[in-house]
């Protein structure tokens, strides 16, 4: 490596005519250049995350049918899908060249003058390259890696998983051994007496009253206080704006996996006194507000969709699967897993994923395969060592003062 | 009892303000010791109420809004005490005591009870990751300061000498690249509390991809400043408006922009 970095073809052509490789990779390796790059895909992170993207074009579009030539043409532009847009995966390409570049260009001139890199160099070094390993590891994962789920109730045994409606063979197969939920114990959760399937109680704080709505998508409530005048300061508007009966994360957005009640989720909206809130309520865990400021209205709600049996009051603290893999037959591994403790094999990890409130044996597990995952690990090692390295080890104070 | 230490550790914070606002305006130098010893006295009283907490709800209290703020402050405290400890700037006392009693003020305003967390959140991986980004934000919050410090003092240019203009220069480099190392460990940490979630260690959310936003425009100041030699001014306003990326990062998610990941 020593002995190839020293006679690269560029430095012995230098002093002639520069070639368009040596021009393009000089620009490459310019800090302004690499500055200009980061800054654009800051910027289209920004777009990303300000207009709607992937599957909440299709949400925005039901509330304003009016913006549809709008959306089209950033649709058209590439800007509603800006993450998995070619443009974008573009820029990114550029960074990794231009860190490619950067690093070895750096490391080349270490070794000429030097014989090895100086130490701080060398932590700038393992800083770049660690942002290579973790970009390298996003392209195995969107080339090679897999995702999918499969469902399953105790003593079943599964050989395949489901990609996007299709089958797709495991190259082993697994057994739901036992599968178990635990609840948290909440003093003083009020019983619920309504017989309806789903509905949503909502209480104002401070107050003894409980409205329980059913659920609809659309519907809209007014409620007041007891004892209060109808006005902006006592009413409150509550309108369920979506609901998903089985909500997953996918690509960053809210959607429904399936149309069984695995994970019920409300998107609720409530306006009052000037201030629009909108949450995430979630049947299968109450005390989850994905919003921050829910606080700021004082209002609770509860979304249960069942006459709810006296132990699912509770919101579900854990559910565990113990999992036998059967390898040609013979059983190589068994593990109980919890959400947070997946069982992986043969490159396949299996995550605890959902479960159906109604059928207490049945639990769908997450599979995923993705051989990216030792080089982003890597990468992020790396990462925190260089940067420690530059800040701290070998910092900047010693030419600085 | 919990109510009490909190109402406790504020009136000591704001002790650490008055006696550093006099101490800097009225050129009272032992006040600024005795706004240190406050400042340092909150800190302490607010690890044992964290650790309370921490013990009632068998969790690290990092999960909400209340918690989270909670976390700053403390986080803020400790950060500024340890620039202290290299570095006297009389204003950046004062306008760190302000910023950690405001953060405090604010944090009451949310509910502080305790709520059981859902099977995702309860994670060791999910607790580092908060804070680390919460330390990684006290330093860029502490760097925000400074750079308004030094716009401040370099448009009043007469009075100040040199010496103090690179000081205040160098403690916004400084906990820019303390931030830098947090935030970067937090952003790192949540991937892989992700990752053993729900298998992606990254999937665009909005609070993903803003404090992916934050750190490039942090990444561009480092950059401005160690290759090109951007000092004073120039890297003053970037890392003001670092700060707001991290503000936006913080607050402005959860606000406005639909997501996972609101609760912190
Ligand atoms: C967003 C990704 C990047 C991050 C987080 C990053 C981070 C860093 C850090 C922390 C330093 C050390 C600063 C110091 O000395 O205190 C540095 C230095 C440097 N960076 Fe980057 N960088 C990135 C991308 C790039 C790219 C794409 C280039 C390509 C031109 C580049 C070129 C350099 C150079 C030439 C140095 C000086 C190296 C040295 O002192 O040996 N950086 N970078």
């Amino acid at each position: 490596m020593a002995a190839d970095a020293q006679d690269t073809p560029s430095q012995t052509q230098k002093p002639k005519t520069k070639s368009v490789a040596a021009r393009i990779t000089r620009v490459l390796a310019s800090v302004p250049f690499a500055s200009v790059v980061v800054a654009l895909i800051a910027m289209a992170c920004i777009v990303g995350t300000l207009l709607p993207q992937g599957q909440q074009v299709q949400q925005y579009l039901t509330a304003h049918p009016e913006r549809e030539g709008l959306m089209s043409a950033l649709d058209f532009a590439g800007l509603t899908h800006v993450f998995s847009a070619l443009w974008f995966v573009g820029l990114l390409l550029m960074l990794a060249a231009s860190l490619a570049v950067c690093s070895f260009k750096r490391y080349a001139a270490a070794m000429r003058l030097h014989g090895r890199p100086r130490s701080r160099a060398f932590g700038s070094l393992i800083t770049h390259i660690s942002m290579l390993l973790v970009l390298c590891g996003g392209v195995v994962r969107v080339v090679w890696g897999e995702r999918g789920q499969l469902g399953f109730r105790e003593g079943e045994t599964a050989e395949t998983f489901i990609v996007e409606n299709r089958s797709v063979p495991l190259p082993f197969k697994i057994r739901l051994v036992k599968f178990t939920t635990e609840h948290h114990k909440v003093a003083g959760t009020e019983s619920v007496t309504q017989e309806e399937e789903e509905l949503l109680h909502v209480r104002i704080k401070n107050e003894e009253n409980v409205w329980s709505i059913p659920v609809m998508e659309g519907a809209s409530h007014a409620l007041t206080a007891e004892d209060a005048t109808p006005s902006a300061k006592n009413t409150y508007q509550v309108t369920i704006l979506n609901r998903l009966p089985d909500f997953v994360i996918n690509g960053g957005h809210a959607t429904s996996r399936s149309d069984e009640l695995n994970n019920p989720a409300l998107r609720v909206q409530v306006i009052h006194n000037a201030t629009t809130n909108i949450q995430w309520i979630f049947a299968l865990h109450p005390g989850f507000n994905m919003h921050a400021t829910s606080n700021q209205i004082p209002v609770e709600m509860i979304y249960t969709t069942e006459a709810p049996a006296p132990q699912s009051e509770q919101p579900v603290k854990d559910w565990k699967s113990t999992l036998e893999i059967l390898d040609n037959d013979v059983v190589v591994k068994e593990k109980t897993i919890e959400v947070n403790a997946p069982l992986s094999y043969k490159g396949y990890t299996f995550y605890q994923s959902g479960y159906n409130p109604n059928d207490p044996k049945w639990t769908s597990l997450q599979v995923v395969r993705d051989p990216g995952v030792p080089l982003v690990y890597t990468g992020f090692l790396f990462l925190i060592v260089g940067l420690t390295m530059v800040f701290y080890l070998y910092p900047h104070g010693r030419h600085e003062r | 009892m919990m109510t009490t230490l909190f109402n406790l550790c504020f009136a000591i914070y704001l002790l650490a303000l008055v006696t550093a606002a006099i101490a800097l305006f009225a050129w009272r130098k032992p006040l600024s010791w005795v706004s240190i010893g406050a400042l340092s006295a909150g800190a302490l009283l607010q690890t044992v109420y964290i650790g309370m907490r921490w013990v009632e709800a068998g969790r690290a209290p990092f999960s909400n809004m209340f918690e989270s703020l909670v976390l700053f402050a403390w986080a803020l405290a400790v950060v500024y005490l340890v620039v202290r400890a290299r570095i006297n700037i009389p204003a950046l006392s004062t306008a760190t005591c302000l910023m950690v009693l405001l953060v405090m003020a604010y944090a009451s305003a949310f509910e502080s009870d305790i709520k059981p967390l859902m099977p995702a959140l309860q994670s060791n991986w999910l607790s580092v990751h908060v804070f680390t980004c919460f330390l990684g934000y006290s330093g860029f919050a502490i760097s925000f300061l400074s750079a308004i410090g030094f716009l401040v003092i370099a448009r009043a240019n007469s009075k100040c000498p040199d010496e103090t203009k690179n000081n205040i220069d160098m403690v916004t480099a400084k906990t820019i690249s303390f931030g830098f190392l947090f935030l970067t460990v937090g952003i790192i940490t949540g991937a892989v509390w992700a990752n053993s979630a729900w298998g992606t260690y990254w999937s665009w959310d909005p609070k993903e991809t803003w404090s992916l936003i934050t750190w490039f425009v942090y990444a561009i100041f480092l950059h401005c400043r160690y290759m090109r030699g951007w000092h004073g001014r120039r890297a003053a306003w970037i890392a003001i408006f670092g700060f707001c990326c991290v503000l936006f990062t913080y607050f402005g998610v959860s606000r406005w922009l639909p997501g996972l990941h609101s609760y912190a």
